[in-house]
């Protein structure tokens, strides 16, 4: 997929562990890792609304389009 | 996501086990048949008992080795005069068609408690039940084209036999039966019977169940 999360970055910068967060934010630590390992298909308002809340940041912060990057059976609108 | 578990999965599980169990039993019955390979005896006699078919009343005798049925009071009445032979073809190729159908409800009984199973646990849209339901869909369609060979084949055979050792008549005038080449091979194909078109409504429905696997990895996969 062309869009890509950068979780990891973000946690890096704010040291904030992936339990820590889960914690936080409300979400399991299976889910979070998920959205960590770029594995996720969608996100949803409120999960990106509390990430961004609980690490201080912008959506344009955690999420990136990477051009080029399609997957299989995927078309370009 | 957590579903709640209904009681109709786990009673069709349950019923499903017991049915692939009689099926068991009954393939190991058949099996022991031709293994043993029994042979009906020249002086059998087994007298004359009352049978009902197609709502007439009639009798059917079994006396030195002559088969004899009778319906409507003596308006139809057939002899088979080698029932020695009957019973050998009804052993040799019948039983070995009975043992197919068998097997393969056991397999269907088998498959269908597997599918249950799943449901009962709340799995329905994962691969492994949409690889049952595949399962399922195309066994059916290879057992309509099996069991039409096979019923065929038996039909032939059993009306080979007849047409050379029957002799039939109707309120007392003799009718010769036709031999088994005149009936078309598979005439009555099984191939439109309930198995196929059941076959292919459980393939389309296994499309249903591809379907749902994807919104279900979708929803999953949506955090």
């Amino acid at each position: 997929m062309a869009i890509k999360l950068n979780l990891d970055r973000v946690m890096l910068e704010r040291k904030v562990s992936l339990t820590e967060l889960a914690d936080r934010v409300g979400i399991t630590l299976a889910n979070l890792s998920i959205l960590k390992t770029n594995k996720a298909r969608a996100i949803r308002f409120s999960t990106l609304d509390a990430l961004c809340r609980q690490l201080s940041c912008q959506p344009g912060d955690i999420i990136e389009f990477v051009p080029g990057e399609v997957e299989e059976g995927e078309a370009d609108p | 996501m957590t579903t709640t578990m209904g009681w109709l999965p786990r009673v069709l599980r349950w019923g499903f086990t017991v049915f692939t169990i009689f099926c068991g039993i009954g393939a190991v019955a058949i099996l022991i048949v031709l293994a043993i390979d029994p042979k009906l005896p020249g002086n059998a006699n087994f007298g004359t008992t009352q049978v009902e078919f197609l709502g007439l009343p009639g009798t059917v005798s079994l006396q030195n080795s002559t088969f004899g049925a009778q319906l409507a009071h003596g308006g139809l009445s057939m002899r088979v005069n080698d029932a020695a032979g009957l019973f050998e073809i009804v052993k040799h190729t019948g039983l070995p068609v009975a043992l197919l159908h068998v097997l393969f409800f056991m397999l269907l009984f088998d498959l269908l408690r597997r599918l249950f199973r799943n449901v009962g646990r709340g799995e329905s849209f994962t691969k492994p039940t949409f690889r049952l339901v595949q399962i399922i869909g195309f066994s059916l369609l290879g057992f309509s084209l099996v069991s039409a060979i096979a019923e065929g084949l038996f039909v032939h055979v059993l009306l080979d036999y007849l047409a050379h050792h029957t002799a039939v008549s109707v309120s007392g005038m003799a009718v010769r039966l036709p031999d088994a080449q005149e009936f078309h091979f598979g005439g009555d194909s099984h191939l439109g019977s309930s198995y196929f078109f059941t076959g292919l409504l459980v393939l389309a429905l296994s499309e249903v169940f591809r379907q749902g696997l994807a919104l279900k990895n979708d929803s999953d996969l949506t955090i």
